[in-house]
């Protein structure tokens, strides 16, 4: 528990402080199995979740 | 989503995500490298500068904005004018951070024109730090990326020279 929170303050710490990782845009090897318009309508989904979740209607 | 102003969104952001501002992931939308003979012997820096840069921080996903500045003196190899823009416009919709876009560019362009003596440098503003954190509207980033003869000190100010210029029409 104590290390999840010490891998959690670190990630939140290279994010605040713009850190570099990788000079090659870090990519998932299945990056392009699923076609634009699959991608579109899965994150129409999720963006539609975020919404309902902060409260809209 | 019932709201008629809001029942869009998802679908927008969506697609806009996709097909726009994150459309440079994927490698069918690379500018075609279509190259030329040096025919007129141009041998000195050829600087391409002011390239309006749209960007997301990969952080915050908000937008990063400014200007990029690129040099290159040919071997051989010659590439259009606007090539420059469509490479950075490429790399640039993408979820990035300044540095690596910095460098994804000129080793494009050193893959494409057959040399190292390619320049970048970029000076844009982040959202993530203009409207939210630390909120300072004022501040920008610059990173440079200087490759082959961009190296020795004398190439390396000629272009940071030409990149003041202060070209009006």
């Amino acid at each position: 528990m104590k290390i999840d929170k010490a891998l959690e303050e670190e990630i939140q710490a290279i994010g605040d402080d713009h850190i570099m990782t990788s000079y090659d845009t870090p990519l998932r090897k299945d990056a392009f199995d699923l076609s634009d318009e699959e991608k579109i309508a899965s994150i129409k989904k999720d963006v539609a979740h975020i919404m309902e979740t902060l409260v809209l209607i | 989503m019932t709201d008629d102003s809001l029942r869009g969104t998802p679908n927008r952001v969506a697609k806009m995500f996709v097909k726009e501002i994150f459309g440079g992931l994927h490698p069918d939308r690379k500018p075609k490298a279509s190259t030329f003979d040096n025919k007129y012997k141009y041998n000195e820096m050829l600087v391409e500068k002011n390239i309006t840069v749209y960007s997301t921080c990969e952080h915050h996903l908000l937008p990063i904005v400014g200007r990029a500045h690129i040099a290159y003196i040919s071997n051989g190899t010659v590439v259009g004018l606007s090539k420059m823009n469509r490479i950075v416009d490429y790399y640039a919709k993408r979820p990035q951070v300044q540095e690596r876009l910095t460098i994804q560019i000129v080793k494009e362009l050193q893959k494409v024109l057959g040399t190292d003596d390619v320049a970048c440098v970029i000076d844009a503003k982040h959202l993530c730090v203009n409207s939210r954190g630390i909120r300072d509207i004022e501040s920008s980033t610059v990173t440079a990326e200087f490759g082959g003869k961009f190296k020795n000190e004398k190439t390396r100010l000629e272009f940071l020279d030409y990149i003041k210029l202060d070209t009006k029409f």
